[in-house]
């Protein structure tokens, strides 16, 4: 059934898949996105150095940089929370 | 994370299976409403010469609840499919669930009650709304058996009405309870997306000030 996700949320999802090495197809077919749509957000996780490219065999491969986790820990940090905020709110 | 959150998600998830299931079975009681409704007038039908008389009128009735009960249980079906998913995937990994694949499940439900939020409204409606039908049907046909008790009835018939009134008011005072605790359910997600709108500004001035 169709979900909607904010970018943030693909982000953070491309993050953690590529925390092992992986190739393009797959995180289209991991994250459930358009080519167009992958290569933007990947050209953006590049730029901020969130993730960078290695080359195995002739073929290129993402992979998570350091750098990435404090975003990865603020993501997971500010979902949690907002999770046991409402968990408060139901008592 | 620790065990409390996916207590709580595992919990929500049970609700927003029970109202798909609820509306499962509106919505296949509005298709059999809708396919008597056909049948029982379709023969009538061909005894008159006339084709401008109630039977028309109630066959086209029986198409449209037979069309808007077919359509609901596909929704409601799509649902319940899109719950089930998450709860396997969880259940398979129930001993070593990690942080990640909690945040994942969260981000899956918030993505999908975003996306589907007014859908789920409806959903809440249709219960509420079902839930007084049954009770008020059942409530009926309780003064119906009092008042108009004759001793001559014979078993089954008798009994097997009381079990077919009983169901019924059992069903909807169940979804009148239901309802309640998804409608609350419902609210606190409402919080969970205004909070998700925060935490996702949060995030962006902390990228962009990097």
């Amino acid at each position: 059934m169709a979900s909607r996700r904010t970018q943030y949320e693909i982000f953070w999802e491309i993050l953690m898949f590529c925390k092992k090495k992986q190739t393009f197809t797959a995180i289209i077919r991991y994250c459930n996105l358009n080519s167009k749509i992958t290569q933007d957000y990947l050209d953006f996780l590049l730029k901020k150095e969130y993730i960078s490219i290695i080359e195995h065999n002739n073929k290129k491969f993402y992979l998570t940089t350091d750098k990435s986790e404090e975003f990865i820990a603020l993501f997971t940090n500010l979902y949690k929370e907002l999770f046991e905020t409402s968990l408060q709110k139901n008592g | 994370m620790n065990a409390q959150p996916s207590k709580q998600l595992n919990k929500e998830m049970l609700i927003f299976l029970s109202l798909a299931v609820i509306n499962l079975l509106f919505s296949a009681t509005f298709l059999a409403i809708g396919i008597v409704f056909i049948i029982n007038n379709i023969w009538i039908l061909s005894n008159y010469d006339s084709l401008f008389n109630t039977s028309v009128a109630l066959i086209i009735l029986g198409f449209l609840f037979s069309i808007i009960g077919f359509y609901w249980i596909v929704k409601s079906a799509l649902m319940m499919d899109f719950i089930t998913d998450i709860q396997w995937k969880i259940y398979w990994t129930k001993k070593k669930q990690s942080d990640s694949q909690i945040t994942k499940s969260i981000i899956k439900l918030i993505a999908y009650y975003r996306e589907n939020i007014s859908q789920i409204k409806k959903m809440i409606f249709i219960s509420i709304i079902g839930g007084i039908i049954f009770v008020i049907q059942s409530m009926y046909y309780i003064l119906e058996m009092v008042l108009l008790y004759d001793p001559l009835y014979q078993w089954p018939f008798y009994q097997m009405r009381i079990i077919s009134v009983i169901l019924m008011l059992s069903w909807g005072i169940l979804c009148f309870y239901t309802t309640n605790y998804i409608r609350s359910a419902a609210s606190i997600w409402d919080i969970r997306l205004r909070k998700s709108r925060e935490a996702e500004e949060i995030i962006r001035q902390r990228m962009e000030s990097k």
